[in-house]
Parts: C-alpha cells; structure tokens; sequence
C-alpha cells in the first residue's frame, strides 16, 4: 500500500514537473503559472458557461466527431464511456494552459500598445478614433479567446508572429540593420542591384513568378552559407583541413566564392521592396509552424457566395436542396421516385443523413475566413446556435 | 441601420466583386455592426500588421545572419597544414 501510494507521489511530481516545464508564456518564454485556470474537470463541467466553451469550442476543434457524440451523451444523461472520459481528461489539461496562454496575452494587449499599432495601420487607428482604446483592446482581446479556443493553428501562427515582434523590439539595434546592410555591402564591393531589378522591373505574373522562383534558388543558397560558416568549416581546424591540398584549396575557394555571393545576393534582396516581400513568402512557406489545411477556407466572394447558397435556411432553399439530394440518393440506391411512398423506412434514413449534413454545413466552426470575410461570415451566420436548434430548424422546413 | 439592412448593403457589395469597397462600408458603420463582427474586422486589421511586422523581424534576422556570414567569409584565410 505504502509502495503505491510511493508511485502516485512520484507520478504527480513528475506531472507537476512535465508541467512547469510546459509553462512558459506564450510570446516571451518568461515564467507562468495556472493561477485560476487550473481547474479540475469536474469544476469546468458544474459551470454552464466554462462547459460550453470547453465542449463546443475546445474538444470540437480537437475532435469534431468524438464531441459530436459526447455532446449528445450529456443530453441524454448518459454516462461517458471511458474513452470518452479519457478524451475529456486530456484535453482539459490543454484547455486549462490555453486558457492560462490567453490571459498573458490579453495582458499584452494594452491601450497604450494598440496606439502603437494603431500608427501601423490607418484601419485601426480609424476604429480607435470611433470606439476608443479601451473598447478596441476589450474586442480585440475577445476575438483572441475565440481563435485561442477554436483554431490552434491560427492562434499558434499569430502567437508566433507576436515573438518575432517582441524579438526585434527587444533589440534597439536590429531597427538599424537595413541601414548596417548598405554600408556592409558598399564596403565589400558588392552591388546586386541590377541583378534583382532585371526581374522586379515591371512587375508582371511571369516576372513575379520569375522573381519567386529566383529568391526560392538564392534563399537556398544563403543558408547554405550561413550553415557553412557556423559549422565551422571556416575555424583554423576547418580551414587547415580543407585547404591541406590543391584540390581541397580550389574547391573551397569555388564553394566560399558562391556562398559569398549569394549572401550579398540575398543582403541586397532585403532593401529592395518586391525582393524583401518575396523572401518573406519563401520564409512563411518554409516555416516551422504549418497552417491546417481546411477544405472550406473563405478568402475570396466566390468561396463566400457558395458558403451563402449552401448555407440558406429559407425553407424554400431548404426543400430545394433537400429534392435535389433525394432524388440523387434514390437514384444511387435504384429506386425509382414514382414509388418513392413505397420506401418510407429509406427515406427516412436519406431524410436523418440530409438534416446531418445541413447541420454541419451550417455550422459556423467549420469555416476558416480571413479578412472582411470573417466579418461577412459572422453576419451570415448570425449568433451562435447550437446543433439541434440548427437541425430542429432543418427539420421543420421538411415538413 | 439593422443587421439585415447592413448584410443586404455588404452583398450588394459582394455581388459587384468589390472586396475593397466592402472593407470601406465595414469600416464607416463599424459601430452599428453586433460587436462578434466588430472583434472579427478588428482582428482582421491587426493580424495583417502584425504578419508585416513579423516579416519586418524576418527580414532583419536574414541580414543578421547575413553580415555575421560576410564576416566570417573576410576573417577566414587558407592556410597550410
């Protein structure tokens, strides 16, 4: 008894432990703690609102299937099976760090730094100016909570691009780089210029494509050399080595000679506007964190107008597309619609699979919009409902 | 006015192809739009400055790089076993 209660000690220290260790705040890797959002399971599920959050927001985006059919567990007071539990008791863990993540964000996010933003983007400064500081970094602070809890990979990205602000704000000095650049470059002689105007110079698909394509090649290249130059290849040791015979000599004078120009390639690439934006491109593609592929991205009208269509809760629109959908579904099974009074039981089950798929497609979580896209959609969808009111609604436009 | 009335605006906007405009009308009724709206708008603005900023930092680590590479490149000399 004594030995195991030896084993739960060690195992809590040792998930006290994995979790310290986890904590670290999100932008600037100092010290955080849980504080109020170390809830346990029980203390999230007894709160209606923390509930909701959690369950429809959180697990959906974790495990959309799996929170489908917890969620209707909970409403028919049934209990959760115990996959279901384990489920809930892992990610809770996530949720409550989450949670944690945001408030030091939202920390973050003072008056005084939005004004600083504000003098970035004529927009924000425009909003300010109508509802005021306070009311901007209140919106704003909700919207983060959302992405925060119903799409980790956009909120990890943004995360992401917060720590690479604070890293350059951090050092006083880097803000003096672009100007260190020019200097550097004059004094070594090198002048690229021509080379990156000959492609940005009327700028046209086919240049633009030409001038991706190029950057792609020369970034290659420059971390090539700067992997060469810290791996020391270039140290006394490394350099004896390679310099000990003719062979060895030329090879590296070719190699260094390459790098060499490729660094002042891409050095020269920085102060030229269309150049810098293209390496940005390359450096997004290539960057660690990779943004989830969702097959109902709104970024363009066309996306929107289909999302609209398919999203209509007209009962008109509803029956509409419900006739399509029988009729291909009979179609698929053989059966022809003359007799279709003499198939209730299978269009009974086409009619439960259409009210499913209305539902989802009308769910809102399902969509990924940016830009005035995401306003547009939010006005479309309108306040948040839940499923089965989405799907009551369906199901009463078929009657 | 109302929500529909503002949505009715907006698709007029959006049946004419017009994104820019449709960001100008968001923009002048920003008040009137229910505040889920106004939160999305808003953080539409500032994920974009932030995205340039971040590129902005980018861009500066690759020249931080870059003259540590040019650097080193002058420092190293052949030499003979």
């Amino acid at each position: 008894m004594e030995n195991m209660d030896n084993a739960y000690r060690m195992r809590d220290a040792h998930k006290r432990m994995k979790q310290s260790e986890e904590m670290v705040h999100p932008v600037t890797d100092g010290e955080m703690e849980l504080g109020e959002h170390d809830r346990t399971l029980s203390q999230i599920m007894q709160d209606k609102k923390e509930q909701n959050r959690f369950i429809n927001r959180f697990c959906f985006e974790k495990d959309p299937e799996r929170t489908k059919e917890i969620v209707e567990t909970l409403a028919a007071g049934t209990l959760l099976t115990a996959e279901q539990d384990t489920f809930l008791e892992k990610v809770h863990g996530e949720y409550n760090l989450r949670r944690a993540e945001i408030e030091q964000i939202r920390e973050m996010l003072t008056p005084e730094e939005m004004q600083r933003i504000a003098g970035l983007d004529p927009r924000i400064q425009e909003v300010m100016g109508k509802i005021g500081p306070e009311k901007t970094v209140g919106l704003l602070g909700k919207e983060f909570e959302d992405l925060a809890m119903s799409d980790s990979s956009a909120f990890k990205k943004v995360v992401k691009n917060m720590r690479l602000v604070a890293d350059l704000r951090s050092n006083p000095k880097m803000a003096e780089f672009n100007r260190h650049v020019q200097d550097t470059l004059r004094n070594y002689g090198i002048r690229e210029e021509k080379y990156w105007e000959a492609t940005v110079s009327g700028t046209t698909s086919e240049t633009q494509g030409n001038l991706d394509k190029l950057v792609k090649e020369q970034y290659g290249w420059f971390k090539k050399a700067v992997d060469y130059v810290s791996s020391g290849a270039l140290s006394h040791r490394g350099g004896s080595r390679l310099y000990k015979n003719f062979e060895g000599q030329t090879e590296a004078l070719e190699t260094g000679d390459k790098y060499l120009k490729a660094v002042g390639k891409v050095l020269q690439g920085t102060l030229t506007p269309g150049v810098r934006e293209a390496i940005q491109k390359v450096m997004m593609e290539g960057g660690e964190v990779k943004e989830k592929k969702v097959e109902d991205n709104v970024t363009t009208i066309e996306e929107y107008k289909r999302i609209k269509e398919s999203a209509d809760l007209t009962p008109a629109s509803i029956k509409s597309r419900y006739e399509r959908y029988e009729k291909a579904e009979l179609a698929k099974r053989k059966l022809s619609i003359k007799d279709r009074s003499k198939f209730r039981a299978v269009l009974s089950d086409i009619e439960d699979t259409f009210c499913e798929e209305e539902t989802d497609r009308n769910d809102s979580r399902k969509y990924r919009a940016s830009g005035i896209f995401g306003a547009l959609l939010a006005m479309l969808f309108g306040p948040s409902r839940s499923r089965k009111e989405v799907k009551d609604g369906i199901k009463s436009a078929l009657k | 006015m109302t929500r529909e009335e503002l949505l009715a605006q907006m698709e007029k906007l959006v049946e004419a192809g017009d994104t820019k405009a449709l960001e100008t009308f968001a923009l002048e009724h920003f008040k009137e739009f229910p505040e889920e709206v106004q939160s999305k708008l808003l953080f539409s603005f500032f994920n974009e400055t932030l995205e340039k900023e971040a590129g902005d930092a980018q861009i500066t680590e690759i020249q931080r790089q870059g003259l540590d590479a040019l650097e080193k490149f002058s420092k190293a000399e052949p030499t003979q076993e």
